[in-house]
């Protein structure tokens, strides 16, 4: 076995777990938790369109952070040459959606602009923001901190 | 007299929603170049340190992906600013 593959085993074996796939789950999971906030104000704010563009942005948000993991978590097994084109294509890619989501259903009289971008941003830096209090990023725990001690290795 | 000049407005309102519109559309590009630029560091040198040190694979993992989310708001920000300024 050459030196190469070797180094690529233990690579795939000590990455085996899916870290980022884990951050991206507990992230949609708390897009979850605070949508209610959200669809609260939107709603006071701007009525049903509101909530409507409001809940389409927490989709947004959660589909951007699952298909990121997803993205690393498929390509790191391949290669990191493959891992780097992936995570650059994949910018691309969910940008491009967005934008086409939105713009097909901006035309739409239920489609509220500023209740949108209001939860766009603030739902992707607040979530991440706070996301930050979570992580370990150690080598025992790579991706979040244990919250039992079932998890305790 | 009063014809030409209403033609004349009706036209600048046109040009001006024109105008706005490439606005956005220029805006929205350039605000993509900068988060680009960023996510190509982040995962060039993650990938620098997997090669390096496979053992912290996992670590480096989660703080690229991070890493990468956090530089997406540039383009998110943008994004908002391109829909808030379409006519």
């Amino acid at each position: 076995m050459s030196i190469k593959q070797k180094a690529k085993e233990e690579i795939v074996e000590s990455v085996s777990e899916t870290p980022e796939k884990r951050i991206a789950n507990h992230l949609a999971l708390r897009a979850l938790w605070v949508s209610p906030l959200f669809l609260i104000l939107s709603a006071i704010g701007w009525g049903l369109g509101g909530i409507v563009s409001a809940l389409l942005a927490l989709v947004l948000v959660a589909f951007n952070f699952l298909a990121g993991a997803a993205i690393i978590t498929r390509t790191v097994k391949i290669s990191l040459n493959m891992l780097y084109g992936s995570v650059l294509g994949g910018y691309v890619v969910r940008l491009a959606i967005l934008t086409g989501v939105v713009m097909s259903v901006r035309s739409f009289d239920w489609f509220k602009t500023v209740p949108f971008a209001m939860t766009l941003l603030v739902t992707h830096l607040g979530l991440l923001a706070t996301e930050t209090r979570y992580i370990s990023a150690s080598l025992a725990y790579p991706d979040l901190k244990p919250t039992s001690s079932k998890e305790i290795r | 007299m009063l014809n030409i000049l209403a033609q004349a407005a009706t036209e600048a309102g046109e040009m001006v929603e024109g105008l706005k519109a490439i606005g956005a559309g220029l805006g929205y590009g350039l605000a993509a170049i900068g988060p680009g630029v960023g996510i190509g560091t982040v995962v060039g040198n993650a990938i620098s340190s997997m090669a390096r040190q496979p053992e912290s694979a996992g670590m480096v993992r989660t703080t690229m992906f991070l890493g990468i989310a956090f530089t997406e708001a540039l383009a998110l920000i943008g994004f908002v600013v391109f829909i808030l300024l379409l006519p």
